[in-house]
């Protein structure tokens, strides 16, 4: 069986590259990265990832527009998504498009990311 | 004959009645202007008379000026009135017209003395009707008067009197009774003389206190209305304040949130990828770590500080409230002694758990760091009633090394602290009371430098 693949979409480029290198040591996970909303949607489609780590504030296609793109295409739709982001709490995100899933600080410890990760992933 | 005799007894018992009915009687003109025996005064006597009612009204006038308040005015007219006069009792009524009833306000030789509980007259009696005249009422002997012994409901008056309605201006103020002469004979004119000249200046004294005493009312409320204007634009200005800051702390949170992720995740796989054997190396990675866990502590108590806005109030117990938060806070009090003292069976209070959490959580570490050997903290929790509004108050009480005078006004303003680098922020205060007072609660403090510091937390119970 294959490694789990894990998207993460965040305009920072360097959170993405080192989240990427402390999740691929585990050795459990394929991790690829985008760094803006539009290119998170094509990859999304074209590598249809076990789990999506999303960033919220973002420039151009934010958060919550990528989870409403994923939500109205079939393909895709049931695609695991995991907040990770600078708010704290989800009535932060003032929209409810992160009700039902997870939602991570972005200064969150690497085990805890990693068990998060592990609780959300597609199986 | 006879029938003319019944007539004109008819026709005079109709015009006394008559008379008597309209209210308007002259008591006061048909009194001896001489002694009671009936003898002429001689100049002399006269003379003494005039001099002795003048040296008296002149010492009344002196003890009057210097009464404090309208029932040490009362009092001084009616010992005044006693006193000069050799009568049995002395009475004082003063009259309320919101509620249109007489009250004893002073009385003397009757009873107790002026001790008499307060009880009130209603317009129908004989103080109602010197009120209506408006004029002294010299009554020889009740038994005689049958209309007045008929409007009777004062009990001291009994056999004579003389009632003077006591008036400023056109303002009614009372009546004052003098019953009962101890010598033989009617009241003499020199007598109600003299007691309508005391009435008199008492009236205008009366009516002085009673300004005297509306203008300080007034200037009470005044003052009240003033202060409660103050508090409430300085809560207002407060609140703008918290919410500019609020909004600014927001946005430098988030920003501060993105590097700091960065510095966490580069953290962690530079924790993985060197050896073990490299200590140098990772006790330096592990003082980073440590000082981007500490600005993240700070990022954190920003984005609490710009949301404390909205409460989820559910019925809480303060009481357990206290103890978990607590529990939560073991390990940094284990060099304090704790004492609790919380009352048992204390009213739910509505809250919200989770924020009242953070202001006792914050009270209770502000008190560690105050005391960094040991002391003691003692945490209060009791019901307290003042004048049927209830609260649960909290005291968090340290023997830390307590808060200079000049300091202790500015903890609760944002990013104020006393501590030192790395150890606050200057926010937990501010946003303990900005949570506080969206309960409608109120959080002081009290502190003395090398003492320690006390700080109370009221939280109102729902009626």
């Amino acid at each position: 069986m294959g490694k789990k693949k894990i998207l993460i979409i965040d305009d920072e480029e360097n959170f993405c590259n080192l989240v990427k290198k402390n999740v691929e040591r585990t050795g459990e996970f394929e991790v690829c990265t985008a760094t803006n909303g539009d290119d998170g949607v094509r990859m999304i489609k074209e590598i249809k990832p076990d789990l999506i780590l999303l960033d919220i504030v973002m420039p151009g296609l934010d958060g919550g527009d990528v989870v409403s793109m994923i939500r109205e295409d079939e393909t895709i739709k049931d695609t695991p998504i995991v907040f990770l982001t600078s708010l704290v709490r989800k009535d932060e995100a003032g929209a409810g498009f992160t009700k039902g899933y997870s939602l991570l600080a972005k200064t969150v410890t690497l085990g805890e990311l990693i068990s998060c990760i592990k609780e959300n992933v597609r199986a | 004959m006879v029938i003319l005799f019944l007539l004109i007894g008819f026709l005079s018992g109709y015009l006394l009645a008559v008379s008597l009915r309209k209210r308007k009687p002259s008591f006061v003109r048909e009194l001896p202007q001489e002694h009671s025996s009936g003898q002429k005064t001689s100049y002399l006597e006269d003379k003494i008379w005039y001099e002795t009612e003048l040296a008296f009204l002149i010492k009344f006038n002196e003890k009057l000026i210097s009464a404090f308040g309208l029932q040490d005015a009362v009092r001084c007219i009616t010992e005044a009135a006693h006193n000069f006069l050799s009568i049995e009792r002395t009475v004082f009524l003063t009259w309320d017209k919101d509620s249109g009833q007489f009250t004893v306000a002073c009385a003397m030789g009757w009873g107790q003395g002026y001790n008499q509980k307060p009880f009130t007259v209603g317009k129908e009696s004989i103080s109602g009707f010197v009120m209506h005249n408006r004029e002294a009422l010299v009554v020889a002997d009740l038994a005689g008067e049958p209309y007045l012994k008929k409007l009777n409901k004062e009990e001291y008056l009994q056999k004579s009197f003389i009632s003077v309605p006591v008036i400023y201006k056109s303002d009614f103020l009372g009546v004052l009774h003098v019953c009962d002469k101890k010598a033989p004979g009617p009241f003499t004119q020199r007598e109600v003389s003299v007691l309508t000249n005391i009435v008199r200046i008492g009236a205008i004294i009366m009516q002085n206190v009673r300004l005297y005493e509306q203008a300080v009312k007034r200037a009470e409320e005044l003052r009240i209305a003033y202060d409660e204007l103050k508090e409430m634009q300085d809560k207002l200005t407060q609140l703008e304040k918290l919410k500019a800051i609020g909004q600014l702390a927001s946005g430098v949170a988030h920003d501060m949130r993105n590097p700091l992720g960065i510095i966490m995740q580069g953290i962690s796989y530079l924790e993985q990828i060197i050896p073990p054997s490299e200590k140098e190396q990772l006790e330096t990675l592990s003082m980073i770590k440590d000082s981007a866990q500490r600005a993240d502590g700070i990022v954190v108590s920003l984005l609490d500080f710009s949301r404390a806005t909205k409460l989820e109030l559910h019925p809480e117990d303060i009481g357990s409230i206290l103890e978990s938060c607590l529990n939560l806070v073991k390990s940094e009090l284990k060099h304090i002694a704790v004492a609790r003292e919380i009352q048992k069976g204390l009213p739910k209070v509505s809250a919200d758990k989770n924020k009242l959490m953070q202001v006792f959580i914050n009270l209770f570490i502000n008190a560690a760091h105050a005391m960094p050997g040991k002391g003691d903290l003692v945490i209060r929790c009791f019901l307290k009633d003042e004048a049927g509004e209830k609260s649960v108050v909290v005291e968090v009480e340290d023997t830390g090394a307590g808060i200079p005078e000049e300091d202790l006004k500015r903890v609760f303003d944002p990013f104020f602290t006393t501590k030192s680098s790395g150890k606050g922020t200057g926010l937990g205060l501010s946003v303990s009371q900005n949570i506080i007072n969206l309960h409608k609660g109120s959080i002081g403090i009290e502190s003395r430098v090398g003492k320690g510091t006390k700080v109370i937390v009221a939280l109102k119970v729902p009626k």
